[in-house]
């Protein structure tokens, strides 16, 4: 028998069953769904955080902190030179950044001090509470203008889009080049000073640092002054983070350097783990969205099993016949097994399509709701490696699911088949 | 040289206390071109030995001879091929597939054979046209009378040219009139065509049509060979 007559009579045979064909298409087209819409997801979401990390450059930055702070919240701690309460604010001082200094492995070892900004201000004259950080020196995803000076001490910053409109520019790109204001009020002799900062550029909304302005190297500066205005000079060395450069790029370079300064009680991780671990948490959410497809992908199997063997059933005297005329036993398993790969094509390919459709709903919903503003993120996308994939997976699975009725079926007696009484 | 022999076949169906030998040393000999009866009273072990001699069904002791050559170590794909190529068969109920044409039907055969395209429909035809049921070609199986849907039969035990028909109960299901025009066809096939036939039956009628009558009775040959 030719490959053709075989998926003929496969074909016929479930038109002629539309009802429990149907049904049991349905089922799979669940599991299908299910699996496709999350993997669908899982892909938008990883391709956003890939450009992310694309886009950020430098991702080895390292970020330090000391490994003890009272935020850990774990209880009463034993002191060592590791652990001292010196940190407990997760501040660091000038013999901590020494230590780092001295760490192998690192460069580049840069310590921030506390640049608290009281508010900002633009043409719009309304105050706005401000949320920035120094620049890591990393190339932050830019809607339009330059990044920030990493040296020197011209007063630089990068706002959000939603910044440059809330100081009264409808079209952000006019920012560009304007000034603004940033009041600090200094703790200590609650003198209020005025620095004024020059826009360079407009941020991206990004999930990655996202809704913080960046200040140039030298605008940090002289906030920093500020805030340390009539304080003691003991304690003007105590700095919020200490930022630094792995020697190596590779991971194994990165994780070596982190081990080190594990050691000597610091935490480090790097831009790129933090995304990494964004990626980790994600992935395990949709994996568990995963495992339910799957398990809707195993009760439809059991529904090709019963519909098929219904099938044998009601087909014994055709496959007798059969039999009986010379087709061999390999073909009659042949026929049922496309059966039961068909029904698999059919529902995993309608499961995809209708994923397709809902993913689009899902992208509409999405840009207009919690994704607003966020570029470059489109929520549910599929690429054709994975849909087809998916395809093969679930006509694999139908496939083995057949592959019990079809032995029946291939081991039917024609004898047995054909006698009537 | 015969055709066909069979060498003291017994058949034994179950095992134990439930056993029952169906068949107890049945020996024949049927020539090409011969068209030959076994007769005998209904469970007298008719169909089993059609089975066995037709190859469906392997005997319990003794030996099937194909052109004088034994069939016992025949492989399960060149049986299949054998049995498609040279054997064409018509049973007392037609198993003809309800949902599909008369001449899809026709074709199951050279489906199995993997003869495809224009050959197929044109042989499938010409085996429709043989039984006189050429205008039925595009009808529904199950819409045909019972006489027709026995022609159909024949067509599709003919369409692969077989030497041999073998037909069980040929005429059991239907009406005399209906029936003369079958068995009618079938001997036109073995004159004309020299297809051997074998047909099994309690009809004496339809047996005295035959050249030779073998009777079978509890599972043992009492008239004709041996
Ligand atoms: N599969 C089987 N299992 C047990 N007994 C069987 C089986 N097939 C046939 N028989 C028995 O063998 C005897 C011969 O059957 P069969 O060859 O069909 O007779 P006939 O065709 O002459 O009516 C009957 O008594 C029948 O009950
Ligand atoms: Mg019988």
């Amino acid at each position: 028998m030719k490959f053709r007559d075989i998926l003929n009579s496969a074909g016929s045979n479930l038109w002629h069953n539309k009802g429990r064909t149907l049904l049991t298409i349905i089922a799979v087209l669940i599991g299908s769904l299910t699996i496709s819409i999350t993997l669908g997801i899982n892909t938008g979401v990883n391709d956003y955080l890939h450009k992310q990390i694309g886009n950020v450059g430098n991702t080895e930055q390292m970020i330090i902190s000391p490994q003890y702070s009272a935020g850990d919240g774990t209880g009463p701690q034993k002191y060592s030179t590791k652990k001292s309460s010196q940190n407990a604010d997760g501040m660091m001082t000038k013999k901590d950044v020494e230590k780092i200094k001295r760490t192998k492995g690192i460069k580049n070892v840069k310590a921030m001090k506390d640049d608290n900004v009281e508010y900002a201000q633009g043409k719009s004259k309304t105050k706005y509470v401000i949320n920035a950080q120094t620049t890591l020196g990393i190339k932050y995803d830019l809607f339009a203008g330059k990044q920030v000076a990493t040296s020197g001490n011209k007063s630089e910053i990068l706002l959000t889009k939603e910044m440059a409109k809330a100081f009264g520019y409808k079209k952000v790109r006019k920012i560009l080049g304007k000034k603004i204001n940033l009041v600090v009020i200094s703790p200590v002799t609650k003198k209020k000073s005025t620095i004024t900062a020059k826009v360079v550029g407009i941020r991206n909304e990004s999930m990655v640092n996202s809704g913080q302005s960046v200040y140039s190297h030298g605008l940090s500066e002289k906030i920093v002054t500020a805030n340390q205005d009539g304080l003691p000079k003991a304690l003007k060395d105590r700095y919020t983070e200490v930022v630094a450069t792995p020697v190596g790029k590779s991971d194994a370079a990165v994780a070596k350097a982190e081990k080190a300064l594990s050691k000597k009680g610091y935490d480090a991780q790097t831009l790129k783990e933090a995304v990494k671990q964004l990626f980790q948490t994600f992935n395990a959410a949709t994996g568990v969205l995963i495992i339910f497809g799957a398990i809707a992908l195993i009760a439809a199997s059991f529904g090709v099993i019963n519909t098929l063997y219904m099938s044998v059933r009601d087909r014994t005297r055709e496959i007798g016949l059969m039999k009986a005329l010379g087709l061999g036993r390999g073909k009659v398993f042949s026929i049922f097994s496309c059966e039961a790969i068909l029904i698999g094509l059919i529902g995993s390919l309608l499961g995809l399509i209708s994923a397709m459709g809902l993913g689009q709903l899902l992208n509409k919903a999405a840009t207009s709701s919690f994704l607003k503003g966020i570029d470059g993120f489109v929520l549910v996308q599929f690429n054709w490696s994975s849909s087809l994939l998916i395809v093969g997976i679930i006509c694999l699975i139908t496939f083995l699911a057949g592959t019990l009725p079809a032995r029946r079926a291939a081991k039917l007696d024609p004898i047995t088949a054909l006698r009537y009484e | 040289m015969s055709l066909i022999e069979a060498r003291d076949i017994t058949r034994t169906y179950g095992k134990g206390t439930t056993s029952f030998q169906a068949l107890r040393g049945v020996s024949l000999k049927i020539e090409k071109g011969e068209s030959v009866a076994i007769i005998g009273k209904s469970g007298s072990g008719k169909s089993t030995l059609m089975h066995i001699m037709a190859l469906l069904d392997h005997p319990s002791s003794g030996s099937i001879l194909l052109n004088d050559q034994p069939t016992a170590k025949i492989k399960a794909k060149s049986l299949n091929k054998l049995r498609n190529q040279t054997f064409g068969f018509v049973f007392q109920q037609f198993f003809l597939n309800a949902q599909d044409n008369v001449l899809e039907n026709v074709m199951l055969p050279m489906k199995i054979a993997g003869v495809t395209g224009k050959k197929r429909r044109e042989l499938a035809t010409s085996a429709l046209e043989a039984v006189g049921l050429e205008a039925k070609m595009n009808n529904k199986a199950s819409a045909l009378s019972g006489g027709q849907k026995q022609r159909v039969c024949i067509a599709r035990a003919l369409v692969n040219n077989p030497e041999i028909i073998f037909a069980d109960e040929p005429t059991g299901n239907l009406d005399s009139n209906t029936g003369a025009k079958v068995e009618d066809i079938l001997f036109k096939l073995n004159r004309e065509k020299g297809i051997t036939l074998i047909i099994v039956t309690h009809d004496p009628d339809l047996a005295q049509k035959c050249d030779r009558q073998i009777q079978i009775k509890d599972g043992q040959v009492v008239k004709g060979d041996f």
